[in-house]
Formats: C-alpha cells, structure tokens, sequence
C-alpha cells in the first residue's frame, strides 16, 4: 500500500537560497534573524550572503563541490550556509567541537576547496581555511558585489555571483553514524528541503513564525528550525550556547515572540517533566526523533489544548520528515503508540515485504520514494546500494526509494504508524520474537512510562532472553525518592508509591498477555535511560554491566 | 545580581538535587557526575531544578566541567547569577 501527497507547485522556490532571496525582495526589512537580542533583517542576511558568496567564488566555491563549515551558532554561520548555496555548492555544518580525528575523516570525504572556521583550529591542518572577518552582518552587507537596489522590486532576477543550479543539485551533507564506526555522509539536494516548506506544508509557516535554532547545527533540525522560517519570510532566533532549558523557551516567548519550536522526544519529555508551562504562548510544537512517550503528550494536551502537537518522523537520508500527525488526546491509547501520521508534500510511504507492497493495514518494512530523498552515502556505494533501491510499483513502475528499516503498518486511512526496527527482530529458542511488541505492551500497564526491551545473548552469542528496562516516574515528579534498580523477584520497595509498578508486577503482568518468548526475563526499572549524544535510548549502555 | 547568604545555605539541595535525577540514594561531596553515567539530558534536568528550586541560573556547562559534586556546589555559588 502506497501513500503520495502531491509535489508542491512552487517551482521558483526549489532552491532554498532563491527562496531565501525572494523573501528578501519582497519584505526587506522584515525581521530574519534574532541573535542575542538583536535583530538581523532580511536584505541584510540576503546582501551579507552576497558578499561572504562573492569572496567563496574567489576561493574555488562553486557547483559540485561540497563546503564544511565550522562555525558556532550565530548570523554569520547563517549568512555563510547561504553564500555557500549561492555558489552551487553544498554546506556541511559541522560541530565546531568535533574531535580533530574526526573532523580529519569528515574533511577527507568532503574534499573541499576551503574550510570555513577559525584558522589554526586542531584537524583543519594542511587544508586552505577562510576564517570570515568579525563583524556584524550589516557591515558584510555593505560589502555586497552589486550597487543597484534589486530589493526595491519583487521582480528582480538573481543577480551574480549566484551559479544556476536546480533542485536536485546537493544543498546540504549531514553525517551520521555508520554501524561500521565511520561516518556517513548523507548528500541531501535543495529539493530535499524545499519540499517541506511550500504552501502545501505539514505546519502552519510564513510571516509571523517565529523558531528557535537550537538543535546541534550538524544534525537535519537544522533544515527545519533555519529554512522553514527563512524560505517562508519568518523569524529564527539563534539560540546562544549549547543547551535549551526551558526557562529558554518561556523567555524567548516573551522577549521574541517565538511561537514554533521543535524538541527531540527526549528534550520535550524533559520539558514536560520539569515545567509544563514552559510550553505557554506558543503555536506549534514539533516532536520525533524516536517512539513518543504517550503519558508525557497526554501530560501536554491536557495541560495546552490550544498548542497544536506534531509527531515527525524521518530519516535523515530522506531529510527532517517524511510523514508528520498531529496529536490528539486518543492518540496516546493508540495500541501500537502514537501514530507517524500522513505524509508531507512531495513524499510518499510504501510499506514492503521485500520488493512486494503489503495490503492495508499489514506490518512491513517502511520505504520512501520522493523528493525528500538523499543522493546516496557520500563515496559509500555500497551503503548506497543497499539502502537506497528501485521498487518496481505497480501504479507509477520503477521508484527510487530508501529502505528505513523501520516496521510500520499503513492503516486504511492511509495512516502510518511505527512497529519497531525491522532489524530487531530476534529468534530465542527457535521463537520469531519482536522487541518493539513486548514494549508496546509494557507501555500499556499502568505507571509505566518508557521502556525499552534489549536481547541478551548467552555464553554462545546466540540470544537467549530478553531484558526489559522501564522507568515509572509518576508525571508530578513526586515519585522521585523511590529506590530504583530492584529486580523481578528482589525485595519489595517499601517506599514507592503504590501507582509505580514493580518490576515483578511488570514481568507478571507481560506473562499474562505474551506468548512465553516474548515475556523479558530480566526486568529493572531505571531513574533515566541511558542517552546518545543524540538523545536516544543508549542501548549499549543499557547493557553493559559496568554501567548497571 | 549575585547569590544570597540563604541561596548560600542551600547548597547542600545542590547534592540533593543531583542524587535526584541521578537516581542515587545519595552522593558524596567526592562522588563524580560521570561515575553516575550523567547525560547532558540529565545535566539540563540539573540545570532546570537548581534554577526553579533554589533560583540560581547556571549553565549545564558547568556540571561538566566540574570534577565532582562538591566543585558543581562551589561552582553553583560561584558562578551562579540570581534571579
């Protein structure tokens, strides 16, 4: 079973720096970005990028290449990612603090002509740097090739210094993590992009909005809190520093005017937990990154009917989103937990079982074909080939699509919703067993509220039980001076409160509704999961000894 | 504006805290955020409950650049600006 939206019908906002540009045209002096409590206009960041694209061209920046840029969150990173695009190229926002080793791997498989960053910084050694001038945007804006007025008129073509380039061209170059221990470099063209934010768009974009851009400035986030704002003429405030709290967001709600911010599932969990109100003022919500925990969104609805709450879900190779839901209160009974919604513009989902589409409402593996797809793995094509294949549909014939690795079910709405990682399934004792299945049972006991459930090999390697880790933490944070770490058949903790359920009671409970391999055989409940650098579940560390 | 004499006196929910979110019965002015497999996540929580609770902003920074407990409580007091 198929799902498509139809391609948005923009054809001159392909380009996210055009689309950037038109904006300036058209409401020059509308605000584009906010920085420590000044405001940056939009023909200044427009006029700026001229200047920095300009002094880019002279250094070998151009069509086909690929740029890293090493710079902390600020206007000019802004202004730089834009030059970059204007001169046909693609950006690759690194973290300025990447470890040199690994700023060396990544620079080898971009090869470019130039780094941008600060000189002398520790891996860049050998390599040709620019180290843009310290200044203000304005200051750079003056600096700006043409001496026309082309903002005075919505008309005005692309001036030069801009190469011509069209949608499918490499925009952009996130790495992430290879399960090899190198990194892959996914290569994401404009179109990628741009596909998100036209009139047709998931959420509620254009004048008025106003994000923050406070995700790391490497991850995909970045494509949603900086280009959904500024291709559409809205405002992005550029979060100061490393980390978001929530006295953050309720202060950028007074001092900006910010009404629109996305939280990975963890940070929102986090948000919720520590100040519910925090959340006040706002429009939209964006949430994703992994399964939502449905008591946490219960816990927000509740408390701000009037917000609206997306779940996204997306890959990075298939760039921020491929389908988005907004969330209502039934959601969260919703047996396989709360849905991953329909599509955005210029995607469509097929659920497979190998190279065969599955009828409605059968389980199969997630694939994507669309304009939000990746060219491939950069210089990897072998990782290329095997994620990135042809299905042959029997309505539009050969399709380029990403296989996730994600299970999922298209329901006769045309609905997706998320059944775990297809390459989690696990056999014990000759049972096909479903980690993501036990899990979603554990969600529906009452007090529990995360879990995860791990396989755990024995002497031989081959799995032999399942762990199950949980945390039950009641909402009003009241519950936080129980014991944790007891196990199914320790002591009882005398302390907890009567809504936590012991581990036992977990384990008894999943005995009563799952075939026997499917019942964990090790149960612990956790204050907190273990994290990623990237704010998911650290199943590594959840099974290490040392670390339990 | 800077830390109160009765923020001063607070300092001892600085650890207090901390075990909290950790998940530790209790730390030990020596215990270390690392020894306890701290998260930056967990740092943030830190980070929000200081503030709310004692009303001490500081930066989640500061939990990692602190060796142990006892150097995040001197940190907090030092550091830390009121609101």
């Amino acid at each position: 079973m198929s799902r498509m939206s139809p391609m948005p019908r923009t054809p001159d906002a392909r380009l996210i720096h055009e689309a950037v540009a038109r904006q300036a045209r058209l409401r020059p002096d509308a605000t584009a970005l906010v920085f420590a409590g000044r405001r940056v206009s939009y023909r200044t960041l427009d006029l700026a990028a001229e200047a920095y694209a300009a002094r880019l061209g002279r250094l070998g920046v151009g069509p086909g290449r690929r740029i890293p840029v090493l710079l902390p969150r600020s206007p000019q990173l802004v202004a730089v990612l834009l030059a970059v695009l204007k001169r046909g190229a693609a950006y690759a926002a690194l973290d300025p603090k990447l470890p040199a080793d690994r700023l060396r791997t990544v620079l080898d498989m971009l090869a470019p002509p130039v780094v941008v960053g600060p000189s002398g910084a520790q891996g860049v050694d050998g390599r040709a740097v620019w180290a843009p001038p310290a200044e203000e945007l304005s200051e750079a804006a003056g600096r700006a090739p043409d001496t026309g007025c082309p903002h005075d008129t919505a008309d005005t073509p692309e001036r030069d210094g801009a190469e011509a380039v069209d949608g499918a061209a490499p925009a952009t170059v996130f790495f992430t993590s290879g399960t090899t221990g190198t990194p892959k470099g996914v290569l994401s063209p404009h179109r990628a992009t741009t596909r998100l934010f036209g009139p047709d768009s998931f959420a509620d974009f254009g004048p008025g909005r106003v994000m923050p851009q406070a995700a790391p400035v490497s991850w995909d986030a970045l494509t949603l809190e900086l280009w959904s704002m500024l291709t559409t003429g809205g405002t992005v405030v550029l979060v100061d520093g490393d980390y978001f709290l929530p006295d953050d967001l309720a202060e950028l709600v007074e001092s900006t005017g910010l009404d629109t911010v996305w939280l990975t599932a963890a940070l929102f969990n986090l948000f919720v937990d520590e100040d519910p109100d925090c959340f006040t003022g706002l429009r939209q919500v964006f949430t994703g990154g992994e399964r939502l925990s449905a008591p946490h969104v219960r816990a927000f609805l509740a408390r701000h009917p009037g917000i609206t709450l997306l779940n996204g879900y997306g890959p990075v190779e298939c760039c921020v989103f491929v389908t988005t839901h907004r969330i209502r209160p039934a959601d969260c009974e919703a047996e396989y937990g709360i849905p991953l919604g329909t599509p955005v513009p210029g995607t469509a989902i097929h659920v497979l079982d190998g190279d065969t589409e599955v009828p409605p409402g059968a389980l199969g593996e997630i694939c994507v074909s669309g304009a939000g797809l990746a060219d491939g793995y950069l210089g990897n094509e072998r990782a290329t080939g095997m994620s990135f294949t042809t299905f042959d549909s029997p309505g539009t014939g050969p399709t380029r699509i990403y296989r996730t690795g994600d299970l999922g079910r298209l329901d006769s709405d045309g609905t997706l919703h998320f059944h775990g990682r297809a390459d989690r399934q696990i056999k014990i004792s000759g049972h096909r067993v479903e980690p993501a299945e036990t899990e979603a049972a554990a969600l529906r006991l009452p007090g529990v509220r995360e879990c995860a459930v791990l396989p755990v090999a024995g002497e031989s390697g081959a799995y032999e039980r399942l762990a199950l880790f949980y945390t039950a933490q009641p909402l009003d944070g009241t519950g936080g001076t129980e014991a944790v770490g007891g196990t199914a058949g320790g002591t009882a903790d005398s302390t907890a409160d009567d809504a936590v359920p012991e581990p036992d009671t977990v384990r008894k409970s999943l005995a009563a509704v799952l075939p026997r391999a499917q019942v964990p055989d090790e149960v612990r409940r956790l204050r907190s999961f273990p994290r990623t650098p990237n704010g998911k579940i650290d199943t590594v560390a959840l099974l290490d000894p040392a670390g339990r | 504006m800077k830390v109160s004499e009765q923020q001063r006196g607070d300092s001892a929910s600085v650890a207090r805290i901390m075990a909290e979110v950790l998940g530790a019965d209790e730390l030990k002015p020596s215990d270390s955020f690392y020894d306890f497999g701290g998260t930056s996540l967990q740092a943030v929580r830190i980070c929000t409950r200081v503030k709310r609770e004692l009303g001490i902003r500081v930066s989640p920074d500061t939990v990692f650049d602190s060796e142990t407990v006892a150097d995040f409580q001197a940190a907090v007091i030092a550091h830390g600006e009121a609101v």
